[in-house]
């Protein structure tokens, strides 16, 4: 049960940490601690907000917070100059911290505004629950329940039915790190269990092996390769991906199956051990492919082999930067 | 005019397949739609595909020739393959919408101009029949009227489709429309359309005009593009910040045209390759001695809106822009091309 | 079960597998002619990806083989590889790629025996695995 009743007062929670962001960029603006803030304003679509860069004070009334909020803003700190504010949900706030371990980003140039997760909705689970070619004209979320209007329709409906898949197994909404904590624990979700979002991994490795071969080749047959899922990811920021390499050339130009498979695996293994499934990569993709299927699996293979988990600790090592000598070996001739 | 029962449409599409026509229609992909064969089954017509209609004609990729050096001195060359005269069936798109219909005029100025013909493209072209479907609900990121175009519009279409009170208004626009008309005319699904359904039509038309954004200011922003200061303006600074340096926007455009052209060779054999590029990513007009003159997102953003409303203009006196809105839907960080629009035509340049 | 002869290309560390298939040689051990070898510094310089196109350029099955655990001339080269391979592993598996297509080992200098075990193991569960359709250009 949530420890706060009634819509009235879920309505002021939103109402409030969107205040609280604004009110951080302000004044760290105004202080000069920073010289751009990244927050969220209001998209031009419904159902959408942007990300928005922030450097005087009086702009700080354009930031907004619902759980429309969907971009992960800490794609854009590696290679950012001078000093960043930035407003991070449960999950973007490990990616930060990945970026930090990996020094792409240095602790003392970004201030964290953290913000009590409550999940996020998922445009494509609104559009199925609402029936196909009915265009959403306006919406509007509060922390419950999504408003939608459009041609000779109202609908409302419950965000928890409509959220992200990664926020409905999020074990971290509350985010690990922060600066300034907008609001307080009690507004975000519960965390979940890692077993409940290991669930659907574990039911898709009991099919047959050419089942689950054929279901990824179906899925990534349809990919455009248009790099999406890359570049929204905050943990992809190679200078030059795998996939521009032209000598050696990983994949060729007859962008055939084959071609498409070794990026979607050479993606996984770029960020298995590092990825902490905020769903960025599949929110991204113009056709819809299931890419958290493959990293939520290397998820669990970390937690399962190594006992890792990706994102929390500041003062760690990345996964694959070290080793134990007791690491498993069984598959080792 | 001709008129046809809604509920008859896949008879019409089996009449087509079965006068030898290969039809291709908007086919669901997963969760997005895209033009493939059709036939046997229902067909759907989404208000707008996923994506664009130019892969029909231009398609991500294809082979242009194959090449053989074992066994000879000099190398074999096949060009046949799609240029073969049997390489090609004649083909009818169908469920198009005007926006996409239109996007293909834009692109013949590119592979089937005065000064050169695309051998693959044009092929393709003149072997298909365009059949447009009026659009009677433009969604939230349409701004095609904006462009010159319409949810009615008839450019680039060989025969419109207009959906009235169930039935189809069908008139064609095209010689190449009226002749597969006439050709594959089934009497008992087509009929001669009377004066009131005309005046329906043309009323739907008249309610359809207004929700297809006419607002977006582009002759204006195209004009200040046009600017010779425009190239440098601080404005660029702002505009591309969001920006994540994907290709969604370019791949799912129905105008974007840009090709790399390279060779993939296994041991004495290979083939030459033609395939989409997108000025989004690092390699578009990276040079061989590793310097490029577009080194960041700012630079390639700035070149994919000059070349549609600018560069494209100046060569052929049209913008390479439609209005279909895919771009604005589908960019992961909803950085929207009628805002920069917006932008530069309210820039003032000395 | 695979007509031909598989081949399998096999990324051996040049401090030990690649000693120790040099002294399967002089030692006159015979084992299956199905491996390519190619020497590479340490194992823990094998890419995942090296191991992907090698199957997707035709390659039946890929081998990898380094120091025993302790014995790395880069002192932990292949214990960081050994994660690396640990997750490779379990990716292939839940992708659907026949377990047994890649295998990974640790031969010393000294143990040319192994080494010849090893290429025959593989050799021959590969060969049992027949063609392979998955990952093949």
């Amino acid at each position: 049960m949530n420890k706060m009743a009634g819509s009235s007062m879920g309505e002021d929670t939103i109402g409030a940490i969107q205040e609280g962001i604004r009110n951080s960029a302000a004044r760290m603006l105004e202080s000069g601690e920073i010289d751009v803030f990244i927050g969220y304003e209001d998209g031009t679509l419904p159902l959408r907000t942007t990300p928005v860069f922030i450097t005087c004070p009086e702009d700080a009334e354009r930031l907004v917070w619902s759980p429309i909020c969907e971009n992960s803003l800490t794609c854009y700190l590696p290679k950012f100059q001078g000093t960043v504010g930035v407003v991070v949900k449960g999950c973007d706030v490990r990616t930060l911290v990945n970026l930090i371990l990996e020094n792409q980003v240095s602790r003392d140039k970004v201030k964290i505004v953290g913000v009590p997760c409550k999940g996020i909705i998922d445009r494509d689970r609104v559009g199925k629950a609402l029936g196909t070619d009915r265009i959403i004209r306006s919406a509007k979320a509060t922390r419950r329940s999504l408003m939608l209007e459009g041609d000779g329709f109202e609908v409302e409906m419950e965000i928890q039915d409509v959220l992200a898949p990664s926020c409905e197994v999020c074990r971290y909404p509350v985010p690990v790190l922060f600066d300034v904590l907008v609001g307080n624990e009690s507004m975000a979700r519960d965390g979940k269990d890692p077993e409940a979002g290991y669930l659907e991994v574990a039911q898709f490795a009991e099919l047959e092996p050419d089942a689950r071969f054929s279901f990824f080749a179906q899925e990534i047959e349809r990919c455009i390769q248009c790099y999406a899922c890359r570049q929204a990811c905050p943990l992809c920021y190679c200078p030059e991906c795998f996939v521009d390499r032209q000598s050696p050339k990983w994949i060729s130009r007859w962008r055939g199956l084959s071609d498409k498979i070794l990026f979607h695996l050479g993606r996984v293994l770029h960020v298995a051990g590092r990825c902490v499934d905020c769903g960025a990569c599949r929110r991204a993709c113009p056709v819809g492919i299931d890419l958290r299927l493959l990293t939520k699996n290397m998820e669990k293979a970390a937690k399962d082999l190594f006992d890792y988990e990706s994102g929390l600790d500041i003062g760690g090592v990345p996964l694959l930067a070290t080793y134990r000598r007791e690491d498993p070996d069984d598959f080792i001739l | 005019m001709l008129k046809m029962a809604k509920t008859d449409l896949d008879a019409f599409v089996d009449a087509l397949v079965k006068a030898s026509y290969v039809v291709l229609g908007p086919i669901q992909e997963g969760e997005a739609t895209k033009f493939g064969v059709v036939g046997g089954e229902e067909i759907k017509i989404p208000r707008l595909t996923t994506r664009p209609l130019k892969e029909l004609f231009f398609p991500q990729d294809e082979s242009l020739l194959s090449f053989d050096r074992s066994g000879t001195p000099d190398a074999s060359v096949d060009t046949s393959g799609v240029l073969a005269s049997d390489g090609i069936s004649p083909r009818v798109a169908l469920g198009v919408r005007p926006c996409d219909a239109r996007a293909l005029v834009l692109l013949d100025n590119v592979f089937a101009s005065d000064d050169y013909r695309d051998p693959y493209y044009t092929l393709r072209r003149e072997k298909t029949v365009i059949i447009t479907f009026a659009c009677p609900l433009p969604g939230v990121a349409c701004f095609c009227e904006s462009t010159g175009g319409g949810p009615y519009d008839e450019t680039g279409s060989d025969i419109l489709f207009v959906e009235v009170a169930g039935s189809y208004l069908v008139k064609a626009v095209s010689e190449k429309g009226k002749g597969l008309l006439q050709e594959v005319f089934p009497p008992c699904i087509l009929h001669e359309a009377d004066d009131e359904d005309i005046q329906a039509a043309a009323e739907a038309r008249a309610r359809g005009e207004l929700p297809a954004n006419a607002g977006v200011p582009i002759e204006a922003a195209a004009a200040i593009l046009g600017h010779v200061d425009a190239f440098g303006d601080s404005a660029w600074e702002e505009v591309y910040k969001k920006c994540l340096g994907c290709a969604v926007c370019t791949y799912l455009c129905p105008t974007c045209h840009c090709f790399d052209i390279g060779d993939e060779v296994t041991g004495a054999s290979g083939e030459r390759i033609r395939n989409w590029d997108s000025c989004m990513f690092p390699l578009f007009t990276l040079h061989a001695s590793g310097h490029n003159p577009r080194p960041s997102r700012k630079e390639r953003f700035r070149q994919r809106v000059m070349h549609k409303f600018n560069y494209f203009v100046e060569n052929n006196d049209c913008m390479a822009c439609v209005g279909c809105g895919r771009c604005v839907e589908n960019c992961p960080v909803n950085l929207d091309i009628r805002q920069v629009l917006t932008t530069f035509a309210r820039r003032e340049l000395a | 079960m695979l007509d031909q002869e598989p081949k399998i290309v096999a990324f051996l560390c040049n401090w030990c597998s690649y000693a120790g298939a040099d002294l399967a040689g002089t030692g006159r051990i015979q084992y299956p002619p199905n491996v390519r070898v190619i020497r590479v510094p340490c194992s823990g310089r094998v890419d995942p990806l090296m191991i992907l196109k090698c199957l997707q350029r035709g390659a039946d099955g890929v081998l990898v083989s380094g120091c025993h655990p302790g014995d790395c001339h880069y002192i932990a080269g292949n214990y960081l590889a050994r994660r690396k391979f640990a997750l490779l592993d379990e990716l292939l598996d839940f992708y659907g790629i026949e377990k047994g297509r890649v295998h990974f080992s640790w031969v010393s200098a000294a143990e040319g025996e192994k080494f010849a075990d090893v290429v025959k193991q593989v050799t021959e569960t590969v060969k049992a695995l027949g063609e392979p359709a998955k990952l093949v250009r």
